[in-house]
């Protein structure tokens, strides 16, 4: 299976590669305003989930797909995807609530773009539902509003970090 | 020899299941042993249940991008190769001291007598390179006793005509504790005439020596144990080997390659550290490959000398042969409140506790309609509860499009609050062909040069046909009990966490790398003790045969040999 297909079929994360944060930060951090108002549309409020604005949940965002534990392609491909998507939607974060959807659902019409939201969604939802001390599930709000929990006990550092590199 | 270099009696190459159980055997026997592992030592308590460091990303195992598989599959009839880094498809399993047994969920089973006998007792099957093993159920079942002991495995013991005889009343430690929906479960299969078994686990149920009963963490597949619960080689052996002060534990240090001092003989094993990428060598008088299976093989490969050309163990092309996994399948149907009475719906939702049952009444099959044949195993659990990757199954509806806002809010909140995932896994044989084996690939080295293991994939179409009989009958006890959106999936794509074959033991040195001890035939002190040496798998996990038989042939080094 060729990597494009499994990004295409996959929904969990694999493979990390060598830190290149700058580059990833600047991909991203330019069009910060644009990833966070299409993850509020996303994950709006008054939802079953507390919203992506209350969550805070670009700061994960950014971080995780900058840090050297993600996938260099899927990190590639999250950042041309958002550069395609800002061609696409110009005005999409002073587009109303109605218009957003428009644009979305008319991106994700093509085979990239669907793949791309559905990319975002995932990122997204690791720092919803992920452990609260990756800075996105305050208090472990979205784990409550689930009735569910996460497991004990809980990890004392991101990403292992605190042991230094283990393989 | 440098002062930097280093000997010892015995050189364990990985920490894992085998490597733990052989460095067990030898400590106590007062050898001193070198346990090279090229991951490092997790702290118990670092094992938190953090989903994205364990699950989400490669952090206990290597990047693909620094090391990986070439993965040969057929696709419309030709041969397709693809490295693991274009995939992110992992063949790695758990790289740390202790190995992929760190990350098992435990459910443990003893292969059956027959398992040892299948050519005899089934007769050939056609392009299948299906033999009998060299030793028999009785020679291994003293060592299936020791390592439940060792290992500590909790269960019960109820007679079934597929259950495999034991030398002892029952298990060390009680089962551990289930779930109350498991007896939905059992009245449901027992009015169908099917019988439940209590599962035994790699867990322990009650404290043993320095380690914690389970406190059902709801996250222990894919998860280390912070209680010591987990029946890892880490958990179980390593503590047991470091105190006797005969165990040397290097760790970040990968082996690269056997060096042969003659034609017979392994001299030294050149090793790099994997943080520091210094080289190194380790001398000893015998040594124990233990990578799992498919790096084992792998390893002697990349060990080719003028001795051997075509690689350790390969004198007559027998390396890396009759690859095989676990075959199978696995399917899943939703327990809902609207289909349970709410005690039992309340029961369901409780975190932690496991379902604990399998069945063996299809482990041998005589149906009216297909006839006589070796069938399999079928453990039952909950779903895994991995929250994050739970709720990214739900992004898509019925149809495929992406749903997001409220209405993934709505769906979400249903599919955490009123359903609960009752999964089946069926095991049965992956068998032998010569069209699933693992060599190297000279085009593709990874970051400490060396060759990478290729794999070509293949499963026979009779593995498809047991699976799919018994995923049948799965499905209808998931109906019988109610359960919702029931599917199930046979496929030929393989379990790459339970791998096993490639260095066949045998008594005949022209179709089997290892005697029935474990060694190279083509040596006198080289041996092979991970699940490599299977030449077939039987229908169930292969771990509790990894540990019963690295117990013998430790046994065996230790008595006999050393
Ligand atoms: C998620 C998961 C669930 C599982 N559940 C079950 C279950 O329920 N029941 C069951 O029976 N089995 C289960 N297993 C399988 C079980 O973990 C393995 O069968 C068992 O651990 C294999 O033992 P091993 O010694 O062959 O390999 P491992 O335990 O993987 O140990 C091999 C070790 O060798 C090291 N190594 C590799 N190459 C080198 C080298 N060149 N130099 C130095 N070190 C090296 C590796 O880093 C590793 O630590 C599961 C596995 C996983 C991953
Ligand atoms: S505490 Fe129990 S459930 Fe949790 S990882 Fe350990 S053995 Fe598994």
């Amino acid at each position: 299976m060729k990597r494009r297909t499994f990004i295409l079929l996959s929904t969990s994360l694999v493979a990390t590669v060598k830190l290149q944060p700058t580059p990833a930060l600047k991909g991203l951090s330019k069009h910060r305003a644009l990833l966070e108002a299409l993850l509020a549309h996303l994950f709006p409020p008054h939802s079953a989930l507390p919203s992506a604005k209350e969550l805070g949940v670009i700061d994960f965002f950014i971080e995780a797909v900058a840090h050297p534990s993600f996938d260099r392609d899927i990190r590639r491909f999250i950042i041309d995807g958002t550069e395609r998507f800002a061609h696409f939607a110009p005005d999409f974060i002073k587009a109303n609530a109605d218009a957003k959807e428009r644009y979305l659902r008319r991106f994700v019409k093509n085979d990239f773009g669907d793949r791309w939201v559905a990319r975002v969604m995932i990122v997204a939802l690791e720092g919803i539902l992920g452990d609260p001390i990756y800075g996105a599930n305050r208090g472990g709000a979205a784990w409550r509003a689930l009735h569910t929990r996460g497991g004990s006990p809980r990890p004392k550092g991101k990403y292992l970090e605190e042991l230094g590199k283990i393989v | 020899m440098k002062s930097s270099e280093k000997s010892f009696d015995v050189v364990i190459i990985g920490s894992g299941a085998s490597g733990g159980a052989v460095a067990y055997m030898l400590t106590r026997a007062g050898f001193r042993v070198a346990l090279l592992e090229k991951g490092g030592l997790v702290p118990r308590d670092a094992f938190s249940k953090d989903e994205i460091a364990y699950c989400r990303r490669d952090i206990v195992t290597p990047s693909l991008f620094d090391e990986y598989h070439v993965i040969e599959e057929k696709i419309e009839g030709k041969w397709v190769s693809t490295p693991t880094y274009e995939s992110g498809w992992s063949f790695w399993n758990g790289n740390i001291v202790g190995g992929s047994s760190n990350f098992m969920s435990g459910m443990f089973h003893r292969l059956h007598p027959d398992d040892f006998r299948l050519l005899s007792k089934y007769g050939p099957i056609e392009g299948a390179n299906v033999v009998d093993w060299p030793i028999t159920y009785e020679q291994l079942e003293p060592y299936y006793t020791l390592a439940e002991s060792l290992v500590g495995i909790s269960g019960h013991f109820q007679p079934h005509p597929h259950e495999p005889p034991r030398s002892t009343p029952d298990f060390p430690q009680p089962p551990t504790q289930e779930n109350g929906i498991v007896a939905l479960f059992d009245k449901t299969c027992k009015a169908m005439g099917i019988t439940p078994l209590v599962t035994p686990r790699a867990v322990l149920s009650q404290p043993k020596g320095g380690r914690e009963a389970c406190y059902y963490s709801n996250f222990c597949g894919s998860y280390g144990c912070s209680s010591g619960a987990k029946g890892s080689s880490r958990e179980a052996l390593l503590p047991q080997a470091l105190s006797t002060g005969n165990l040397t534990l290097f760790t970040h240090t990968q082996a690269t390659r056997l060096f042969s001092s003659d034609k017979r003989k392994i001299g030294y094993v050149e090793t790099v550290h994997t943080l520091s990428k210094k080289k190194g060598r380790i001398y000893a008088r015998y040594f124990v490959v233990a990578a799992q299976a498919h790096e084992s093989v792998r390893l002697l490969f990349n060990s080719a000398d003028r001795f051997h050309p075509d690689g350790i163990g390969n004198r007559y092309g027998q390396l890396g042969k009759n690859l095989i996994f676990s075959g199978g399948g696995s399917g899943q149907g939703y327990l809902t409140k609207e289909a349970l009475k709410p005690e039992d719906f309340e029961a369901l939702m409780q975190p932690g506790l496991f379902v604990n049952r399998s069945i063996l009444d299809w482990y041998f099959i005589d149906d009216w309609w297909h006839g006589k044949f070796k069938g399999g195993l079928v453990e039952w659990m909950f779903e895994h509860q991995n929250i994050i990757r739970r709720a990214a199954a739900e992004i898509r509806d019925e149809h495929g499009e992406l749903l997001w806002g409220k209405a993934l809010g709505e769906r979400l909140y249903r599919r955490f609050t009123q359903s609960k995932g009752l999964r089946f896994e069926i095991f049965n044989d992956w068998l032998p062909t010569d069209e699933c084996f693992v060599t190297v690939d000279t085009q593709h080295r990874d970051i400490y040069g060396m060759p990478v293991g290729k794999l070509r994939i293949n499963g026979h179409p009779q593995d498809l046909k047991v699976g799919s009989y018994i995923a049948e009958k799965c499905e209808a006890i998931l109906h019988r009990m109610g359960a919702k959106e029931i599917y199930s999936s046979v496929s030929a794509a393989p379990s790459q966490n339970l791998v096993a074959g490639g260095c066949r033991f045998g008594k005949d040195q022209k179709s089997s790398v290892l005697d029935p001890y474990c060694r190279v035939h083509e040596s006198d002190n080289l041996y092979v003790v991970d699940a490599s040496f299977m030449p077939t798998g039987g229908s169930v996990a292969h771990t509790w045969t990894i540990y019963a038989n690295a117990l013998r042939v430790g046994d065996y080094l230790a008595k006999r040999v050393l």
